[in-house]
């Protein structure tokens, strides 16, 4: 289904995938910042890097595109007296760090448009 | 079932509506640190908000799309002794010992617990913000 295109090429499918992620991620942080008082919650997190990075070594867009992260148990943190895990502050920079990836995705994507965009007006 | 254009906008707002909650929760148990009848007709007994993790079912195993944020289970009952104290000329005290029951509400356990919800509301506030940022920055990305 995925053919060869001008612009959905290997870098923009990855492009836009890593963003797609970044969403996911900001789901997961907003909903272990929503759990931060509750007692025996333990924090969640995205694993999608070590199956990313092989796909990238193989070159297999297609399976790029469809790349799902799984939500697995972070369980390396302190846990408190009431079995929760999640810090806030930690949370809350995992997120600036997100919205700051993001950005630069979309930028980078912009970027790429705007190239093609030079190329077909032709200045 | 509503479009969700702002990533994770429904679990943010059932943190904001579960703190709100309990904020609520707290005001009443300080409102009421002196009532010593009306509580299922005896001495009020302190509030506690019960948190709990909501998952929905998703298909296809471990996706983001099953989080959905936090709920408050119940309104439980604290459960702990009230405080006894003597005043014999106060209509609900004990006839024979005269002592009694004052609800076992500590104002500054209260405004611990208060700071935390301020905290924790105002951090879930932080987190829509960015993804209402996110949304946006995606409408506008082509826009240069």
């Amino acid at each position: 289904m995925r053919m060869e295109s001008l612009i959905f090429d290997d870098v923009s499918v990855l492009n836009s995938k890593l963003m797609e992620i970044a969403q996911e991620q900001q789901k997961v942080t907003a909903n272990n910042m929503a759990n931060a008082e509750t007692p025996g919650y333990i924090r969640r997190e995205l694993d999608f890097q070590g199956r990313l990075k092989q796909l990238m070594s193989e070159g297999n867009t297609e399976a790029i595109g469809d790349l799902k992260p799984e939500l697995v148990l972070d369980n390396s943190g302190t846990v408190r007296d009431d079995g929760n895990n999640v810090t806030i502050s930690q949370e809350m920079n995992d997120m600036m760090q997100n919205g700051i990836y993001f950005n630069l995705l979309a930028k980078a994507f912009a970027t790429r448009i705007n190239i093609l965009r030079t190329a077909i007006s032709g200045s | 079932m509503s479009l969700n254009l702002i990533p994770g906008a429904d679990i943010t707002s059932s943190a904001l509506t579960a703190e709100r909650m309990r904020m609520e929760v707290i005001a009443n148990n300080i409102a009421n640190v002196n009532s010593t009848s009306g509580d299922g007709g005896g001495v009020y007994q302190r509030r506690v908000p019960i948190f709990d993790a909501v998952f929905k079912d998703a298909l296809g195993g471990p996706q983001a799309d099953g989080l959905a944020g936090v709920k408050i289970e119940e309104i439980a009952l604290d459960g702990r002794d009230p405080l006894m104290v003597y005043a014999p000329y106060h209509p609900h005290a004990d006839k024979t010992t005269g002592m009694l029951m004052t609800p076992n509400i500590s104002p500054m356990e209260e405004m611990v617990d208060m700071i935390t919800a301020t905290r924790a509301y105002e951090a879930n506030l932080s987190v829509v913000k960015q993804s209402k940022g996110m949304a946006e920055r995606t409408i506008t990305m082509f826009k240069n």
